[in-house]
């Protein structure tokens, strides 16, 4: 079996590991601090235009992203499963729950899709195009929907860069390139995907719960 | 070569749960008209929802203190942030949104007529152009 090899500039593996989950780590804190600029664009204008926004989020599929939010934990809950029974040497069910995840993201994926659909279809696009802002001209539906379509689809790129990532890695643990002395590399890859989901847990209320009170 | 040592998988399933428990909360809260407290609450049941992820599912709680560092700093940046940005515009005076767009003559002014946070009207199309202020720049 492969197993991860200690490169010379560490001393012992427990540095190594603890080394490569820092380095994730701070990759996380630089992508969360690119969210950042997104979230408080929507703060900033959420306060200019709070009934604009209320009216705005009433034309988002509200059980639609309720799904997408149970899809995106239940992919967090097997990712951190796989990595500890990779740990006990499960490997199989392992590469069943780093699957799993990915198949999450695959529907997450979908759904979204769906939903940019329906989007369209009502003349709702990105930028204040489409005829949906002829029937509602004002800058806070347009300052909603630009916002939303920027941040959910950056959203959706990382999902769609974790399903990559944990596909990948549910190969490597099929081909025995990582076992349990290896198993922090599924656990840093269940990182980046963790991370991804909490993102999704702010940005569901922010467009699809809060002010939406009639559907 | 060590390896990690595994935990009982009985915590992130219990963790699981108290996660989808408040993932109903919030959807549940949705529906009841709360006014004002309706995003604190949110926003919220939604940290909770991320301490969770971050501490068991994250295993924050087997990291070593820089990486518990780093999962602190960071969120405080993004609440720092948001809460500038945020109270920047609701204690602004006048509100940025009332002040008037500039217009060019004979281009017949903004598409269309804006208003503003409470629906007072900004300088438009319809509206006469107000005079120079002394000591700026007349409009082109």
């Amino acid at each position: 079996m492969y197993e991860a090899r200690l490169l010379e500039h560490f001393e012992d593996m427990e540095k190594q590991r603890h080394a490569a989950k820092l380095g994730m780590w701070i990759f996380l804190g630089s992508e969360l601090l690119f969210f950042n600029g997104l979230f408080t664009i929507y703060a900033f204008y959420r306060v200019a235009y709070p009934v604009h926004f209320r009216g705005a989020i009433e034309h988002n599929i509200k059980w639609l992203g309720t799904i997408n939010t149970a899809v995106l934990v239940a992919g967090s809950l097997c990712v951190a499963l796989a990595a500890n029974f990779l740990r006990m040497g499960r490997r199989l069910i392992a590469v069943v729950l780093t699957l799993c995840t990915a198949l999450a993201g695959v529907t997450y994926v979908v759904i979204k899709s769906i939903e940019y659909g329906i989007h369209f279809s009502e003349g709702i696009y990105p930028g204040g195009v489409g005829r949906f802002y002829q029937e509602h001209p004002e800058p806070g539906f347009k300052v909603f929907f630009t916002s939303y379509f920027a941040t959910t689809g950056l959203h959706v790129i990382h999902v769609a860069g974790g399903v990559i990532l944990l596909t990948w890695m549910a190969w490597w643990i099929h081909r025995d390139r990582v076992g349990p002395a290896g198993a922090y590399r599924l656990g840093i890859a269940g990182l980046y995907w963790h991370f991804v989901d909490i993102i999704w847990l702010f940005l569901w209320p922010m467009y699809y719960l809060l002010g939406a009170h009639t559907k | 070569m060590s390896t990690e040592e595994p935990v009982s998988s009985w915590l992130f399933l219990k963790v699981g749960l108290v996660i989808y428990a408040l993932l109903i909360l919030s959807f549940v809260l949705s529906y009841i008209e709360m006014g004002r407290w309706a995003t604190p609450i949110a926003l919220v049941i939604a940290g909770v929802q991320t301490v969770l992820v971050a501490y068991f599912s994250m295993e924050l709680f087997l990291s070593r203190f820089s990486v518990r560092m780093l999962a602190i700093i960071a969120p405080l940046f993004v609440i720092l942030l948001v809460c500038i940005a945020a109270s920047d515009i609701a204690t602004r005076d006048p509100e940025p949104m009332l002040v008037p767009l500039p217009t060019v003559e004979g281009s017949g002014g903004p598409p269309e007529r804006i208003r503003g946070t409470h629906g007072v009207p900004m300088l438009g199309p319809t509206e006469p152009a107000r005079p120079a202020i002394e000591g700026t720049l007349p409009p082109p």
